[in-house]
């Protein structure tokens, strides 16, 4: 698995995805629309679920608001419970303290469960260059890391691969006879991972939440690979972003409802794995480290015009309902977060200049706003990166020239009718072939004046009115 | 039985776990019916009060059942740990169960009982009726008002799962295959 890294021209990456589909429906939009379809039926059967997303919308604001105070809350439980805290400015600085945690274990090999943050820190790689064999144990990420793919949704990270593509890869790398049945290769997957359970010195895992109020470190999973690593081995890190802190476990009760529903349309998740403080008994972890990352955060946090993505809970819901990310899939965004949140955050994280295509990458049609379980206005913060990439100078001369243009018309109203009536002359003599807009027409007609302003309609029609 | 626990036996239905409401008298003959297909079942359980006061390890053992108890030193847990993984089921308590979403939150106390509900292919959870309440926020609630919620806790719905491939649901995959929830009705 390699260090996420941005396409170098996101378009021509969304073009060669759609270039490389088969006629088959892709397994990425059968999967976002089974999801979806799941979620559509709870909340349908929920008549508070309004009033819930605005009550744990509003709790995530004042969450964020209280940013510092919550901080201070939790780094004092911590403490009291024994929990290790390592605070981590950039990808580097979390990695290497992953690293001598590892080493001070004299550990060959790290058990992870699922994370998004250790994708977006390269942490596979570096250990890899390290001499340490990171293991993924969430069936979606072990089949991705077989495969050295990055995962291709928050919540699904193999779900553009058939059951097939699945087999084939067991075949292949864990020498068993090939099958494509669900069942069977999860048994495969279980049975290696067990032994590397029960071995494991250290373990990794991601956190949803963490709680201000008591110190709990909250992850949210199915399958129990988040359990696992967290109880089997002697020492456990528990890998964070620093946004992700919540007020009580009242609200984490209400938090992990609405993701449970969001993400796999379930109404809770199989566990709510609630960490409070190492074990003083005979068995359980002995050690209990976070490493709280920023990584650019802290700047989002800073930045009024974008701060509100800090809300989010990673459900993956914005992916599933979006009409882009339903046509290209996961990976043509490069990066660690794709779809809709991913074309705010990944260059919110990095800078516009880092990701100038992404805000571009959307329809605004609004899907994800409206889906989304914590109300980030996604739309809205794309404009406002559109308009920050406009304002850096970035685009090209042509367009500039353009809206100059555009905006020089519009502003007086002769040159308005003047330009409008050129255009319709125009359009008289050549067919709508021979107007080509580079890009816009390739898959469209150009879009053609009526044969007569309505100003000329408009002064017709009073004309025969007054004759009467 | 109640609506109360109707609605958890749907929800559990739904979730592909089970539901035994029974008597405290016939909690070991339940538990039993449900071990039935292992010839010598090996079962752990923890250190619990219910589990104590219903005399879980001494039915069970005269019935034939091996039992692995929680491993009093540290010398014992390699062993223990070994056992574990291969034992037929784990026996625990809950602190209380959410009926609607079937839901089980499980104390890990001191010292540390999470493995038996995580290891063995089989999950048994036995509360009494007391403990049941309608929702998640309630469960919740409870437990933030027993002054027990400094310590590991998880929230149990049912057996392990996953659909990571082509969105099909498989059962079991890291965690318990089967869930069965014993309420005690008075």
């Amino acid at each position: 698995m390699s260090r996420p890294k941005l396409p170098s021209d996101l378009k021509q990456s969304f073009r060669e995805s759609l270039r490389n589909r088969s006629d088959v429906p892709l397994p990425y939009k059968v999967n976002t629309e089974k999801s979806t379809r799941r979620r559509d039926e709870l909340v349908s059967d929920w008549p508070e679920f309004d009033r819930v997303r605005d009550r744990v919308t509003t709790r995530r604001r004042e969450a964020l608001e209280n940013l510092d105070a919550l901080h201070t809350q939790l780094k004092a439980n911590w403490e009291k419970n024994g929990v290790q805290l390592h605070e981590a400015k950039d990808a580097e600085a979390a990695c290497e303290i992953i690293l001598s945690i590892l080493q001070k274990e004299n550990a060959d090999r790290l058990l992870k469960s699922k994370t998004m943050v250790s994708e977006e820190i390269g942490l596979n790689e570096y250990l890899e260059n390290h001499g340490i064999q990171p293991i993924e144990t969430d069936l979606g990420e072990y089949i991705v890391q077989l495969r050295k793919e990055a995962p291709s949704h928050i919540t699904m990270p193999a779900m553009h691969l058939t059951r097939d593509d699945v087999g084939h890869l067991f075949e292949e790398k864990l020498g068993i006879p090939f099958t494509n049945d669900p069942p069977e290769l999860t048994k495969v997957a279980r049975k290696t991972l067990r032994k590397e359970f029960l071995a494991a010195k250290v373990g990794l895992c991601g956190v949803n939440f963490a709680v201000a109020e008591t110190g709990h470190i909250v992850t949210v999973t199915n399958e129990g690979n988040g359990r696992m690593v967290t109880t089997m081995p002697r020492v456990v890190i528990a890998l964070m972003g620093m946004e992700r802190v919540t007020q009580s476990l009242e609200d984490v009760a209400q938090l992990w409802q609405l993701l449970a529903l969001s993400a796999t349309g379930q109404k809770a998740t199989v566990y709510l794995n609630l960490q409070h403080s190492p074990s003083t008994g005979p068995a359980g972890p002995e050690e209990i480290h976070v490493v709280l990352l920023d990584n650019g955060r802290s700047r989002i946090y800073a930045d009024p015009e974008l701060n509100e993505v800090l809300r989010c809970i990673r459900c993956g819901a914005c992916l599933n309902v979006c009409p882009v990310y339903r046509q290209v899939g996961g990976h043509p965004y490069g990066g660690t977060y794709p779809g809709p949140i991913g074309e705010v955050f990944t260059p919110a994280l990095l800078g516009i200049e880092q990701a100038p295509d992404h805000p571009f990458a959307s329809s605004l049609c609004g899907a994800c706003e409206q889906i989304c379980p914590v109300s980030i206005p996604i739309p809205e913060l794309l404009l406002r990166l559109r308009d920050r990439k406009v304002q850096s100078g970035k685009t090209g001369k042509g367009e500039d020239l353009l809206w100059k243009q555009f905006e020089t018309v519009m502003m007086k109203e002769t040159r308005y009718r003047k330009a409008s009536n050129l255009a319709r002359g125009v359009q008289r003599i050549l067919p709508a072939s021979m107007l080509p807009v580079p890009g816009w027409t390739n898959h469209r007609d150009t879009p053609r004046f009526a044969g007569k302003s309505f100003r000329t309609l408009w002064e017709q029609k009073k004309r025969e009115t007054d004759d009467e | 039985m109640n609506e109360q626990l109707k609605t958890l036996e749907n929800a559990l239905t739904s979730l592909d776990a089970e539901l035994v409401v029974c008597h405290r008298d016939e909690a070991i003959e339940q538990l039993l019916e449900k071990l039935q297909e292992f010839d010598h079942p090996q079962v752990a359980i923890t250190d619990e009060e219910l589990l104590q006061t219903l005399c879980i390890e001494k039915g069970l053992t005269e019935a034939g059942a091996e039992i692995l108890l929680f491993p009093a030193s540290k010398t014992e847990v390699e062993e223990w740990r070994k056992k574990l993984s291969m034992a037929d089921a784990g026996i625990t308590s809950a602190f209380g169960i959410a009926a609607e979403t079937g839901s089980a939150l499980l104390l890990s106390g001191s010292p540390d009982r999470r493995m038996v509900s995580l290891l063995p292919p089989l999950h048994c959870i036995i509360v009494e009726e007391s403990s049941v309440t309608n929702t998640i926020d309630e469960m919740f609630q409870r437990w933030l008002k027993s002054g027990l919620t400094e310590g590991n806790a998880v929230v149990v719905s049912g057996p392990s799962r996953t659909a990571d491939i082509e969105k099909e649901l498989v059962l079991g995959v890291h965690g318990p295959v089967r869930v069965i929830m014993f309420v005690i009705h008075e």
